[in-house]
């Protein structure tokens, strides 16, 4: 069978080789046109003067269109309709689009862009959580807060307690190819668009909006994203209106590509957060109760911003059963880029919460941090006890992270390894050493339940190969791939039987963003449900065709067989077109179970948990702060992997995404505003290099328990949080430069680590 | 934008003082070709050196010291049996810029005259004591290293004028020089600090120095204070926090979101005492191979 194989990536040789075509490598019509937005450069205030006249003189410059130019809805929101595509007599952020250059290139385009003399009468900008807090600006008027039991009489009766803050940076997406859009006029008005997003339907119903169209009018088709991680759920959207609007303008077709410094500029990123924190604890280390507070720095516009901060509230308890949770979170809006998806969705900020409370717990304690971790899981799910619920009142019955600990506890040779690094680091003062285990649980389902849905298309041709489509995107992940290990499963095709084509509005609608970790969970069952009414259909044909009754059938090697009469399935294909039956049939899915009231934060939200464990050393350098990973190694829960070679790679990246998040990324404000860091000259993600020197990943032989495609588990999001493993052994290698707990901040750049440095040893 | 090929010194400095509009100089065009791309800086003409006679030799002098074309890059450089050998500090630093990619391209002149504060090879250079040869329509001169970069982006370099050689002074005995940088990352990113430091010995005690930093100042600095503070020492311990301190307080950087001034300038005193102790270290393995 093909699932389970550790197949490569279907275009993993046209990638390497330069031969994978990305929107920008489509080849377009001569008379193709190129847009640029012109930027504001001020965080907040109200326009007060546009004159575009030097930038319409530019040369090459068709026209340059105004809010007041365009012709129906000016929004590309997901949701919340807040969100203009061109900003209508205020602006919000520093780098928000006031106008759209079109031109007849790329660079003619972002010259002209330049060229406008735009005047803003300044506004106080509301820039950090601390502004935004005493201005009272946030989303949904007032804190979401969820009780669970009473966390106030738990602290309060509680024989040991720890306080603190953590405040956790955002990150930027850094997808290697920007964010591109390609709009082409059809005939009757209506426009193709090919577009680098997650979410195709959502770009067709904003560019049908904006071209006051029903979205019929509109094909959206995506081949593959140059990377997505949640930056191409809604961001894409501006740059696929404007194409569309243009072109529709113009008659011709329009292309727009974001610069790397544009894409910094204009798009959001994840949020950043501050969490404080109250725990109370036994003094063997058992959480009695625990009181977060939440900030979430929003930005500008809503976007995605309330089901993150959900998120991140769903994932406070990480993995640890605790008995009485209260939860306040505050969605703070900012004249900042409008925060938005990215891989965890807020359920990284929420679990490093409680990492953090973990850690400063075992600190105070001066017990392994490992040990007390696993006194506070949820139990087994072996246990034969009534199961626990989660401070949302989920049962966890599926709960791994005992077994997955102690395997991983072994092969790492953890406890040898602790003791290792508290030799050296008796015997060095100027290289300190830290090891890290830190546990993940993450709950799987988009958290607005009707999104749980995905459709397919599949055809069989009369010479028996299978063309399939999906209403998922391909962003690098592998989805296409371990798709068409389903349909060549359930055919018992070899995989060169089955072509996956690009995503397409008009062969699969009304789909989902690839997003919430769902793509190959959602979408694989609904290919396998069209395989299945295909084979039915196949069978009955087989059936009359040998005067057979249907039981017994096997589809395999190429062959489908019906008790002892057999037929390869290409002469099958043939026998049903010419006996007239159909060869071609959508596929539906939903995911069953689900049931949540966000308000009250009660409910079952997840399917199903996925389970992740992983240990991390480092060295810092305490007197510059530099700092590597060493080793690390990875215990993680695919369920039963579909591509075991696909997932390894998806924990891998993830995970050192997840330590870049945490260490050498960070975002920098000025107080206007303004995003210093909006290049790879000084925004740092890691490079090969970056990656542990010894990297030990294995996939926990477990099975979902629940019914999912071939009872495998999610994968996209889960291993990023592994990362947060890299930030505690850091927290323990600089621990062990004095007694205080050294309640370091995220990003830990070498220059945080070294003023954390500073202040454990002066005490 | 028209591109152009001279095949002489002579005609490249004639090209570019004739030039109308705006023109560049063209090495291995690892900044040229970004800062176009990325539409910093589009010039009019841009003039290749590569193709002019003896630009990529790596060439050994009389006196024992050397001179490089003005096109070799960071690769062969690095390859290079002798070279590298003699001045392992400003071969490290030539090598630490950008990627193997970039590293087949990118030349040490390049790195100068693109006058970024942060260029890696140019503390080493400093340091080396390395002079270039300059021409253009009044004639040659030669000019240390130092009074290259003027400010960043700046160069002393008149309209028309380029530099034809790299010149490295002769090794000698009982010396050796070392290059580091500090970085957020372990590869491919921008010196917050760059220190290199090259110095000769007698037995063990340090008769000549020459310490330059990186980074923390609008062009790199050549520190006398600093090596002051070693010459004459046996790099004992009072020797390095002096040389640190001073390389501190020599600093005179930007506060941005690389790093704040008083990271940066604690990072400087950090990296001279490194840097000085590897350069010590090879100086006496060398007085070792030559004895
Ligand atoms: C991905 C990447 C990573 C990088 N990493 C680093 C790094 O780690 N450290 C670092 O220091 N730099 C780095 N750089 C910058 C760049 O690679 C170096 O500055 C390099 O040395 C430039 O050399 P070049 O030959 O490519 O110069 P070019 O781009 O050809 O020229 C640079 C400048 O020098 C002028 N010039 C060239 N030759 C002469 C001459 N003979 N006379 C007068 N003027 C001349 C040009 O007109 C131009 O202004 C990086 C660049 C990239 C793209």
């Amino acid at each position: 069978m093909s699932v389970k194989a550790p197949l490569p990536h279907d275009t993993a040789g046209l990638h390497v080789a330069g031969s994978a075509r990305y929107i920008d490598d489509i080849p377009v019509p001569a008379n193709c046109l190129h847009l640029a937005f012109g930027l504001s450069n001020e965080a907040r205030g109200v326009i007060t003067g546009a004159d575009l006249s030097a930038v319409r003189a530019a040369p090459g410059v068709i026209t340059v269109l105004k809010a007041t130019d365009l012709p129906h809805e000016n929004d590309v929101s997901a949701a919340a309709h807040d969100e203009p595509l061109l900003a209508q007599g205020e602006v919000f952020y520093h780098g928000q689009p006031i106008f759209l250059v079109v031109a007849t290139s790329h660079l003619a385009a972002r010259k002209a862009a330049r060229l406008a003399n735009i005047t803003i009468s300044k506004r106080p900008a509301i820039i950090t959580i601390d502004e935004a807090l005493s201005a009272n600006s946030r989303f949904e008027g007032e804190a979401l807060v969820w009780n669970n039991g009473d966390a106030e009489t738990a602290l309060n009766t509680a024989p040991r307690n720890v306080e603190g803050s953590i405040e956790i940076g955002g990150q930027e997406h850094f997808y290697l190819e920007s964010q591109a859009a390609l709009a082409q006029p059809q005939e009757n008005g209506d426009m193709l668009i090919n577009s680098s997003t997650q979410h195709p339907t959502e770009i067709q119903h904003k560019v049908a909006e904006a071209l006051g169209k029903p979205m019929h009018s509109v094909r959206v088709e995506s081949r593959r994203m140059g990377g997505g991680f949640g930056g191409k759920e809604s961001q894409g959207n501006a740059l696929a209106v404007a194409c569309a609007v243009a072109a529709s303008q113009t008659g011709q077709p329009c292309k727009m590509r974001y610069d790397r410094d544009d894409d910094m500029v204009i798009t959001g990123k994840r949020h950043d957060f501050r969490i404080n924190y109250r725990a109370g604890f036994t003094k063997d280390g058992k959480i009695l109760g625990v009181e977060f507070v939440h900030y979430a720095r929003c930005g500008w516009a809503a976007d995605l911003s309330l089901p993150v901060a959900d998120r991140a509230m769903l994932h406070a308890d990480n993995a640890y059963y605790v008995p009485a949770m209260r939860i306040e979170s505050h969605r703070l809006k900012t004249n900042t880029t409008s925060a938005t998806a990215y891989r965890g969705f807020g359920g990284p900020q929420g679990m490093l919460g409680m990492e953090r409370v973990m850690d400063h717990i075992a600190h105070e304690l001066k017990l392994d941090p490992a040990e007390l971790r696993q006194r506070n899981f949820y139990a087994s799910q072996k246990d034969t006890g009534p199961k626990q619920r989660t401070h949302y009142n989920q049962k966890v019955t599926d709960f791994e992270l005992h077994e997955m600990l102690e395997r991983l506890t072994d092969t790492a040779q953890y406890a040898a390894r602790k003791k290792a690094v508290s030799d050296w680091n008796a015997n060095n003062d100027i290289l300190k050493k830290g090891l890290a285990f830190s546990p993940l649980k993450f709950g799987i389902s988009f958290t607005l339940s009707h999104l749980n849905q995905a459709g397919a298309l599949v055809h069989i041709y009369q010479d028996g190969s299978v063309h399939l489509n999906h209403g998922g995107t391909e962003m690098g992940q592998g989805l296409n791939q371990k798709i068409a290990q389903v349909a060549a499963s359930e055919f018992g095709l070899p995989m060169e039987r089955i072509r996956i084509t690009a995503t397409d509005t008009a062969k699969v609608p009304n789909t989902s963003a690839t997003a919430a970790s769902s793509g190959s969970d959602l979408n694989g069952m609904a290919v396998k449900n069209a395989c299945n009414k295909l084979k039915k259909r196949i069978i009955r044909i087989l059936s009359n065709h040998w005067e057979t009754t249907q039981s017994d059938v096997i589809f395999t090697d190429g062959m489908v067989q019906i008790g002892h009469h057999s037929m390869s399935f290409d002469a099958a294909a043939r026998l049903a077109y010419e006996s007239r039956v159909s060869l071609s049939a959508t596929g539906f899915y939903r995911t069953p179970k689900l049931s949540w009231d966000r308000l009250k934060g009660r409910g079952r939200p997840f399917y199903y948990f996925a389970y992740g464990a992983a240990i991390t050393e480092v060295v810092i350098d305490t007197l510059t702060g530099e700092n590597r990973i060493l080793r690390t190694d990875i215990l993680h829960d695919a369920g039963t992997s579909l591509n075991p070679a696909l997932d390894i790679g998806q924990v891998e990246g993830a995970y050192v995404q997840g330590a870049g998040w945490l260490t050498m990324e960070e975002l920098v404000w000025d107080t206007s505003g303004r995003l210093q860091t909006h290049a790879p000259s000084t925004y740092k993600i890691p490079t090969c290099a970056d990656r542990p020197d010894v990297f030990n990943v294995a996939l926990w032989p477990g099975e979902n328990r629940e019914n999912t495609i071939y009872r495998s588990k999610a994968v996209g999001e889960p291993p990023f949080m592994l990362g947060i493993s890299a930030f505690l052994a850091l927290s323990d290698a600089i621990a062990a430069c004095g007694e205080i707990y050294p309640a370091l901040d995220a990003p830990a750049t070498p220059e945080r680590i070294l003023k954390a440095v500073n202040r454990v040893r002066l005490g | 934008m028209q591109y152009l090929t001279p095949s002489t010194f002579s005609d490249a400095i004639k090209l570019a003082t004739d030039a109308s509009g705006t023109s560049r100089f063209l090495a291995g065009g690892t900044d040229v070709l970004v800062q176009m791309r990325a539409d910093i800086f589009t010039p009019d003409l841009l003039i290749d050196l590569k193709k002019i006679a003896g630009v990529g030799d790596i060439t050994r002098e009389a006196d024992g010291g050397w001179t490089i074309g003005v096109a070799v890059p960071g690769a062969v450089l690095r390859e290079h049996s002798d070279l590298g050998r003699e001045w392992p500090g400003l071969v490290e630093a030539v090598d630490l810029i950008g990627s193997t990619q970039v590293q087949g391209r990118a030349t040490m002149v390049g790195n100068l005259c693109n006058a970024s504060p942060a260029a890696d090879a140019v503390p080493a250079m400093i340091a080396a004591g390395a002079e270039v040869s300059v021409q253009g329509p009044n004639g040659k001169r030669r000019v240390p290293v130092e009074d290259i970069p003027t400010g960043p982006g700046q160069t002393s370099l008149a309209q028309g004028e380029l530099v034809t050689a790299v010149h490295i002074p002769p090794r000698g005995t009982h010396a050796g020089d070392a290059y580091q940088r500090f970085i957020p990352r372990t590869e491919m990113d921008i010196a917050v600090v760059g220190c290199a430091i090259n110095l000769r010995l007698d037995g063990d005690i340090i008769t000549e120095a020459r310490v330059a930093l990186g980074a923390v100042a609008p062009t790199a600095l050549l520190v006398d204070d600093a090596a002051n503070a070693i010459i004459g020492t046996s790099l004992d311990d009072a020797a390095l926090d002096a040389l640190s301190a001073a390389a501190t307080a020599a600093c005179n950087p930007i506060d941005d979101k690389r790093g704040t001034i008083k990271f940066r300038k604690h990072i400087a005193g950090v990296m001279a005492r490194r840097v000085a102790l590897q350069a010590y270290e090879r100086a006496t393995a060398q007085a070792g191979e030559k004895a």
